[in-house]
């Protein structure tokens, strides 16, 4: 914080600040996607309901109304990993994020992790989120995930660069 | 950009591996060309579902009911291929991975089991109860099986030695956990990289497993960096300790202790300490995380420059949860010129609680730091005004020096503090002195300077020049400029307020008759803020 802000004064300061920085990088978000605006990226239950302790199947998709190169590889891992395309946060009823549990290996994207995503061709990805994450006990449950990539494609393709977030969905896990 | 690499060659990790002959090689290639044609099926069987959930969604926003049917039973009809399809493909993947396993001489001890997943998007994964999962895109070539395996046995590893076991107490995803996953991931790289020739990784391989080392090693912190590139070429040993234990001892190639992992006498973990050093053998890093039998993580950490000063250090404190419960983090910068161990120009501090990090502290460290030198820390803050803005009141008795008389004396004073240690600041005074028949009154604009004094208190030295007039119940006034230098000996309390006497005040009028004196005694008293 400024030191020149009086003590009272600095959550203030701060909350102006952040909305600035937060309209700033908002700007920046929304010119990301106005170059690849067709693309989106969507998480869907496959399930009204799941049974507790077994799997939590989701379906991860890339689709877009127009065509464009994407990393399709979709490798979830830990929030921040630098190797992964996806992160996903569970949240239980308290609104607290469960920790994700798995050591995920990856390496830097190929050529063929790279596909051109079309209207009628999105690219589909079914993900088990009780590996990752504790859904043995019977709730209801938020789940929101995230597509990052910062890899610029094969040659001569230029590919989707940035980051999208799905909207929320809410899932249940029932007594079996 | 690849200077970093730390090569994790500890000779217990994943134990041997042998370079597999000819055969063995052809052997799983003969699985996975068996496997081929039921990927291509798959692929081709998940690309026409993708097209007809496409089209069902398309369906049901035209509210074409019979349409959106007509996809989902398509949708329906390739399910049960696929799955049949999955379950071929499983047992073919697994047979590639027992194969593979024997083959490479992979030593899988220290792992639960090992699988083949569909739905696992990565190479692979492991989970804390190390049950290791190979992902599709694992079975590329035999010998890139073998280096995805081998990547996750070194985890397998790394969880049996006790190298995670601050993870297993901390979610991945909390700030002191991601750091030791980046680690153990630049470790299980690195040892790929290590052993590429016995895994047999072509150059394209070898270059993906060195950039991913480098990419996890950027997202880590300069400690810990510099731990990593002292880790490489270590080993590591049991050592017994003075508690019946016996305690993972890592040394670097010249034999200095780069991590101890201390174990119980029944081998619970209970504390790990790191150290990184300086070319010159000084320490430059040290870390201590230590795990309390009732779930409570405390993890202390320094950063040395080269002359042993302390840049930066942090404590924190985590649940059994692994919750962030408190913590602070000091940075220090050394500007000037400064002794070995010499105060520091500038510093910032960090606090943080189950809320998270605030900029200043808001709760004492929790632990104290461990071989830290009394002038490493911070210097106590002085109870001088912090505070930009004061006023404050006073009452006393004045005396006209020359004239012998004596009168109550009222006044009151705004600051604003206008240097950067807010110590110098602009004071309006205004005082009034009441006799009968007639009141004097004065205003006038200065400087003062607060001097902090032990035990709270501080001296005001303060000089202001202004206005002064008489004013008589009968008859003109008279109107002067005054020079008034004071000094006041004030006493801070709870952090705002002070109560004060100003011993000395003298107040010289000059113009509009002969020269005057005045002296004030008063009691004072104000507020910050």
């Amino acid at each position: 914080m400024p030191r020149f802000a009086p003590r009272h004064l600095r959550p203030i300061v701060r909350a102006v600040v952040l909305a600035a920085v937060a309209l700033i990088a908002g700007t920046t978000n929304t010119a990301r996607a106005q170059s690849a605006a067709p693309l989106a990226f969507v998480l869907e239950a496959t399930r009204a309901s799941y049974a507790a302790g077994g799997p939590v199947v989701v379906v991860l998709r890339l689709e877009s109304t127009a065509p464009v190169t994407a990393n399709a590889r979709l490798a979830v891992g830990a929030e921040g990993s630098p190797l992964q395309e996806v992160s996903i946060v569970v949240e239980n009823a308290q609104r607290r994020a469960l920790p994700f549990r798995l050591a995920v290996q990856s390496r830097p994207p190929r050529d063929d992790d790279f596909t051109d995503v079309t209207p009628t061709q999105p690219v589909e990805r079914r993900y088990d989120l009780a590996r990752a994450f504790d859904l043995r006990t019977p709730g209801v449950y938020r789940v929101r995930a995230t597509y990052r990539n910062a890899a610029v494609g094969p040659s001569g393709r230029s590919a989707f660069t940035g980051s999208m977030r799905s909207s929320e969905i809410t899932i249940t896990v029932a007594t079996p | 950009m690849f200077a970093g690499l730390a090569v994790w060659m500890a000779s217990s990790v994943a134990g041997a591996l042998a370079p597999p002959t000819p055969a063995g090689v052809r052997e799983v290639q003969t699985v996975l060309d068996r496997s081929r044609p039921i990927v291509d099926q798959l692929r081709a069987a998940r690309r026409e579902r993708a097209q007809h959930r496409a089209a069902q969604r398309q369906a049901d926003a035209r509210q074409d009911t019979d349409g959106s049917a007509r996809e989902a039973n398509q949708v329906a009809q390739i399910d049960r291929r696929t799955e049949e399809l999955e379950e071929r493909l499983a047992r073919l993947r697994n047979e590639a991975i027992q194969i593979a396993m024997r083959n490479w001489q992979l030593d899988h001890r220290h792992c639960q089991s090992v699988a083949y997943h569909p739905l696992e998007l990565a190479d692979g994964s492991t989970s804390q109860t190390t049950d290791v999962v190979i992902g599709e895109s694992a079975f590329r070539s035999p010998a890139y099986l073998a280096d995805v395996l081998y990547h996750e046995f070194v985890h397998c590893d790394q969880y049996s030695n006790g190298d995670f076991s601050v993870q297993t107490r901390l979610p991945y995803d909390s700030d002191g956990a991601r750091q030791e996953l980046w680690i153990r991931e630049c470790q299980a790289h690195g040892a790929a990289v290590a052993h590429a020739r016995e895994l047999g990784l072509s150059e394209a391989d070898i270059d993906l497993e060195r950039r991913s080392v480098d990419e996890y090693r950027r997202q880590l912190t300069e400690g810990n960096r510099r731990w990593l590139d002292g880790a490489q070429g270590s080993t590591d040993a049991m050592e017994p300790n003075a508690r019946g234990g016996r305690d993972v001892v890592v040394r670097d190639t010249q034999g200095r202790e780069i991590e101890r992992r201390e174990n119980e006498s029944d081998f619970r973990l209970s504390r790990i300490t790191r150290t990184a050093y300086h070319p010159d053998g000084r320490p430059s890093f040290e870390e201590r995380t230590t795990f309390a039998s009732d779930g409570i993580v405390t993890r202390d950490s320094f950063t040395r420059d080269a002359q042993g000063r302390v840049t930066e250090e942090s404590h924190e404190e985590f649940d059994a949860l692994g919750r962030h419960r408190r913590g602070v983090r000091i940075a220090r910068r050394f500007d000037g010129p400064t002794d070995s161990f010499g105060s520091f120009t500038r510093d910032q501090t960090w606090s943080a609680d189950a809320n998270g990090w605030q900029d200043t502290p808001r709760a004492a460290p929790p632990t104290s730091p461990p071989r830290a030198r009394v002038s490493d820390a911070p210097t106590p803050p002085a109870r001088h005004a912090t505070f930009r803005f004061g006023v404050g009141v006073r009452a006393g008795v004045a005396l006209w020096l020359q004239d012998r008389i004596a009168q109550m004396a009222l006044g009151a004073h705004a600051r604003f503090a206008v240097t950067p240690d807010r110590r110098g600041s602009v004071v309006l005074p205004i005082d009034a002195q009441l006799g009968w028949g007639w009141v004097l009154f004065a205003v006038a604009l200065g400087f003062q300077y607060e001097i902090a004094l032990p035990h709270g208190f501080a001296l005001v030295p303060r000089l202001s020049v202004g206005y002064a007039g008489l004013f008589l119940d009968r008859g003109p006034g008279q109107h002067a400029a005054q020079i008034v230098p004071e000094a006041v000996v004030l006493w801070r309390f709870a952090q705002r307020w002070h109560v004060g006497l100003a011993p000395a005040t003298f107040a010289f009028l000059l113009g509009g008759g002969p020269a005057r004196v005045l002296y004030r005694l008063t009691a004072a008293a104000g507020v910050d803020f």
